[in-house]
């Protein structure tokens, strides 16, 4: 358990490194656009850039934020509840959650295929964005890998 | 069951499962929405709304305001800029009675124009001020009290996150909703600072002097201010000409200060690490709401309910003003039970378009509803900012109501002032937009 627990930890620091980069990015490239732009240079397809990368530094990041239970939730009454009964409420609210973060992510590799399918660009630089959707469909899967691990591993608060 | 009876069904789950089943707010609004979605049109229908509602929104260019407004508050909460522009401040006014007290209220605002963020400001200040005010021996009443109050003043001091998230809900300007924010907050800082001067007068044991310093001490300080303000100014003044988008501006401001904070090495390689960690986590929470919400909100569309809820609002026989009251309190309530931020997302959506046929200009409902968030963040059940300066200062929650109080008056009076002339509100945007 502590083997899985230090592998999360790992995987998200590096996905956060990646998206702190595509984050760091967008601000230099936006930067750039505005200076280039005062000289009548702007930077072509910079908005598309940054929403792919927009997309990405959510996405990539999302295993980590729930990881670390950043999602804002009442607990007033759930603190108060008997432990078996709480327990049995963590149980089945991370069922819901992989419920959820299952059949978006499925749903997205589906939008991705479609996209690849009908060969989908980006109006301006008519960028392939099938692989930002599949990105984004896998985070959410990963997102359900760190729910099964707090089921396994009761790390849930409760 | 009809579809309105379903809407209203989805609504009374979703309060359930928020309330009784400690379920993240983000999942409870896609799972009941997604549910909701699905009995009214078809499985494959709500799978895809699921996938398109999260593509479209992390994709969204208007959506990468946030992450980008984030970073540039907690860079400048890292690099420990609120310390100095409190250092400054109190150089200038902590000689008075209460002055440590109004040198929190103008360090805070000045920190608040370059971070969108309550929670941070509330933490920095407890941090830096309240040790300061206890060594001028100020009652910890007023000292927490006000700390707790200041906090909520980047709700609509721009560049407010709030106030973002407002402007992308209810599809306005973010440049007009900042200006729009700017006056009602610098007379809530007024009020503020009127309050500790009047309570100091009343009882100068709360708030005694500090130490004065010489001319030459304070202008040296004075460089710690003013390239916060000149970053401020660079950044609404570029939203108003239209040189920026809100995203270019936040990135604008964001290399700004870490370059300047850099130079001075208040920013190091950790720190910035830090602080974009940091703000993933704050901007991943808040667009999986935001994404949650509007899963949630297509459901109520499909089912009609939020039609039906804006005809039956705008019917009631009571005067406008009587409504708005009744919606305000609905936040309130619903602030105090759910989550004051998540619960504006939630139901702005639904009062927004009512608020508009009630005659009421879009700006001015934003700017009251973020007032009302600044209210519901320092009165109980669920007081963040009084949670905040309580877990840091360690001082009982009893003691920071009771110093907050006073504070909360001044909210309320200004809530009632821009119910009686909204021009404080609309004025400003209005005369530069338009």
């Amino acid at each position: 358990m502590q083997k899985l627990r230090l592998l999360g930890m790992t995987l998200g620091k590096y996905m956060d490194i990646l998206a702190g980069i595509f984050l760091t990015f967008i601000i230099l490239l936006t930067v750039c656009d505005v200076i280039l732009r005062y000289f009548g240079m702007p930077i072509l397809g910079a908005y598309e850039i940054v929403s792919l990368g927009g997309a990405l530094i959510i996405g990539i990041s999302s295993f980590l934020t729930y990881w670390k239970k950043s999602h804002i939730r009442v607990d007033t009454f759930v603190n108060k509840y008997p432990g078996t009964i709480s327990h049995i409420l963590y149980i089945i609210t991370r069922v819901a959650i992989l419920f959820i973060v299952g059949l978006t992510g499925w749903g997205l590799i589906m939008m991705g295929v479609d996209l690849l399918e009908t060969h989908e660009v980006t109006v301006t630089l008519r960028i392939i964005y099938y692989p930002v959707v599949w990105a984004l469909g896998v985070s959410f899967l990963m997102i359900g890998l760190g729910v099964v691990y707090h089921m396994i591993s009761g790390r849930g608060d409760r | 069951m009809n579809e309105i009876a379903i809407g209203i069904l989805g609504i009374i789950i979703l309060v359930i499962t928020l309330l009784f089943t400690g379920l993240e707010m983000a999942f409870a609004f896609a799972i009941v929405g997604f549910l909701g979605f699905a009995c009214l049109t078809s499985f494959a229908s709500a799978v895809h709304l699921l996938a398109s509602a999260y593509f479209d929104i992390f994709s969204s260019y208007s959506f990468t305001v946030i992450p980008v407004f984030v970073l540039v508050g907690q860079i400048a909460f890292n690099a420990g800029v609120a310390a100095k522009l409190y250092g400054s401040t109190n150089k200038f006014i902590g000689h008075v009675a209460g002055g440590l007290g109004i040198a929190t209220v103008v360090g805070a605002i000045l920190f608040k124009t370059i971070s969108g963020s309550s929670p941070a400001t509330t933490a920095t200040f407890a941090s830096v001020a309240v040790p300061e005010m206890d060594r001028y021996r100020y009652d910890k009443k007023l000292s927490t009290g006000v700390v707790a109050s200041v906090g909520g003043l980047g709700t609509i001091i721009p560049p407010s996150i709030a106030l973002i998230v407002l402007a992308l809900v209810t599809e306005q300007s973010v440049g007009e909703l900042f200006m729009a924010g700017l006056v009602p907050g610098l007379i809530v800082a007024l009020f503020y600072a009127l309050i500790i001067i009047g309570w100091c007068k009343i009882d100068p044991l709360l708030g005694p002097r500090g130490e004065r310093y010489g001319w030459n001490t304070r202008l040296r300080s004075l460089p710690e201010v003013i390239w916060i303000i000149l970053i401020f100014i660079v950044m609404l003044g570029g939203l108003l000409k239209g040189i920026f988008t809100p995203t270019e501006a936040g990135s604008v401001m964001t290399l700004v200060v870490l370059v300047v904070t850099a130079i001075r090495k208040d920013i190091d390689f950790k720190k910035y690490v830090a602080s974009v960690v940091q703000s993933l986590r704050i901007a991943g929470m808040v667009l999986f709401l935001i994404a949650g919400s509007a899963i949630f909100g297509h459901f109520l569309s499909a089912s009609k309910v939020t039609l039906v809820a804006g005809e039956w609002i705008v019917s009631l026989p009571f005067p406008p003003f009587v409504i708005m009251i009744l919606i305000l309190l609905t936040y309130q309530l619903g602030g105090s039970f759910i989550d004051d931020f998540a619960f504006m997302i939630l139901a702005t959506p639904i009062f927004f378009p009512a608020a508009l046929k009630l005659g009421y200009d879009p700006l001015w409902f934003s700017i009251i509803i973020a007032i009302n968030l600044m209210i519901g963040s320092v009165i109980p059940p669920v007081a963040m900012c009084v949670f905040i300066v309580g877990n840091i200062t360690k001082v009982p929650s009893n003691i920071i109501y009771k110093g907050a109080a006073p504070f909360l008056i001044g909210l309320i009076v200004i809530l009632v002032l821009t119910f009686i002339f909204p021009q404080i509100v609309t004025f400003l945007p209005h005369m530069l937009y338009k």
